[in-house]
């Protein structure tokens, strides 16, 4: 018995080497997760039903009470929209007299939450949409208020997306206000994101907004990622310690945005892009 | 028991701890959630090295590592040597009161967690996690529940 546990030990430590290294093992792992998204469905029905029997509870009057307040909110959006149309259109032939090149609009798809990590230590979701989707890695994730975080596997009808807030991510930003850019990282709090390397004398206030830089080619810019809360500035450190809030709702949202930059890039069925 | 256990009933009982693996618990609830992927492993060498072994537990320990999105291998290595340890233990373990068994699962698993913990801590700059002696220790506390469960199950479907 004894070889074969050597035989599996050395077999293990050459798979770890390999996936830290390389990514041949990509296949392996997004064949494994096909097979595994019955069971994910499966281990969702527990949650389905307790929200099936919530809604059977739900009384007819809060259900108007909730559509009225939906109206209420699409026409404000409405409004909001119109006046994008118009700005975008004016802002495009300001970047034609700066010889800039133009400001696609992304294309989005809704996509849906299957599962989130069961290892409160991991902050990561599935969502229902995979590679026959056209999701692809590295691709920014977006809920209604902001940045989510970015695919990092694909299987056939399902993906795996990490979020802003895991300790193994980081996303560039940009302060909305006046452009200073820093490194927004992630350490195991929903709530809370933290800059890197920010010189003493940046000019970030608490309330600024972050938006993604775009610089790190992954994440397009211009979606908002978090607010400042917090700059602390220690004479001893060589760097601010700056905490902010990620816009987004990390673990409320169910109904999530997959971003294809390019418009023309996104799958045209269940499409709803933006205007 | 003496009877062999059928492939059916190993079968069952791994796609069932797969999903009881994936099943979402709120936060306060998840500090406790137990290994069952680990436990069935650990029951099924106990009970018959000859079909459940090293093999088995490597190849349970990939489906693992895809499941909790670490590195591949790491929880592999873990499970084969789960497995030995089983192998090594198998006939005392029937002699053993079942609060000893209780206190061996929970040994094991803490093995388990701990070797998972190193490498993943070796390899990504995440916190060490507090919650893996309340993990082995709910784990140790729900063996004798699994060991009935698990029985019933292998019972019914003999060949």
């Amino acid at each position: 018995m004894g070889y074969r546990l050597i035989l599996a030990v050395l077999v293990s430590v050459v798979l770890i080497v390999v996936d830290v290294r390389y990514d041949q093992l990509d296949p392996v792992r997004r064949g494994v997760s096909t097979v595994l998204t019955p069971f994910q469905w499966m281990s969702d029905v527990p949650r389905h039903i307790t929200d099936g029997i919530g809604f059977l509870f739900t009384s007819r009057s809060s259900l108007e009470d909730e559509l009225d307040s939906l109206k209420a909110k699409v026409l404000v959006l409405e409004r909001q929209s119109q006046k994008l149309a118009s700005t975008t259109a004016e802002l495009n032939r300001l970047r034609e007299l700066l010889n800039a090149s133009r400001v696609l609009d992304d294309g989005v798809v809704v996509t849906e939450l299957v599962s989130v990590s069961p290892d409160p230590n991991k902050h990561y979701i599935v969502i229902n949409k995979g590679r026959s989707s056209g999701v692809y890695v590295g691709q920014a994730v977006l809920d209604e208020y902001g940045l989510v975080g970015q695919v990092i596997d694909v299987s056939e009808f399902q993906s795996r997306v990490l979020l802003i807030s895991d300790d193994r991510h980081a996303v560039p930003v940009q302060v909305n206000r006046n452009g200073v850019r820093a490194v927004a990282y992630g350490f195991g709090s929903l709530s809370a994101l933290e800059l890197a390397n920010v010189p003493d004398t940046a000019d970030i206030q608490e309330g600024d907004l972050l938006v993604s830089s775009g610089l790190g080619g992954r994440f397009p810019s211009g979606y908002p990622v978090a607010t400042v809360t917090k700059v602390a500035h220690d004479p001893g450190a060589a760097f601010a310690t700056v905490k902010v809030t990620p816009q987004a709702n990390l673990n409320r949202s169910r109904l999530l945005l997959l971003v294809f930059p390019n418009k023309d890039d996104a799958p045209q069925s269940g499409v709803e892009v933006a205007q | 028991m003496i009877y062999q256990p059928s492939m059916l009933a190993v079968v069952i009982t791994f796609m069932l701890s797969v999903i009881l693996e994936l099943i979402y618990l709120p936060a306060m609830i998840s500090l406790f959630r137990p290994e069952w992927l680990v436990m069935t492993v650990f029951f099924w060498t106990l009970r018959s090295p000859s079909t459940v072994g090293i093999t088995v537990g490597f190849f349970i320990g990939l489906l693992l590592d895809v499941i909790s999105g670490v590195y591949l291998g790491i929880n592999a290595l873990a499970l084969s040597i789960v497995s030995y340890l089983a192998i090594g233990m198998h006939k005392r373990f029937k002699l053993y009161p079942l609060l000893q068994q209780s206190l061996v699962a929970f040994v094991v698993v803490i093995i388990h967690l701990l070797i998972v913990n190193t490498f993943t801590s070796l390899l990504s700059r995440a916190e060490a996690p507090s919650d893996l002696l309340l993990r082995a220790m709910f784990s140790g506390f729900l063996w004798p529940i699994l060991v009935v469960v698990y029985d019933r199950i292998s019972f019914a479907l003999r060949g």
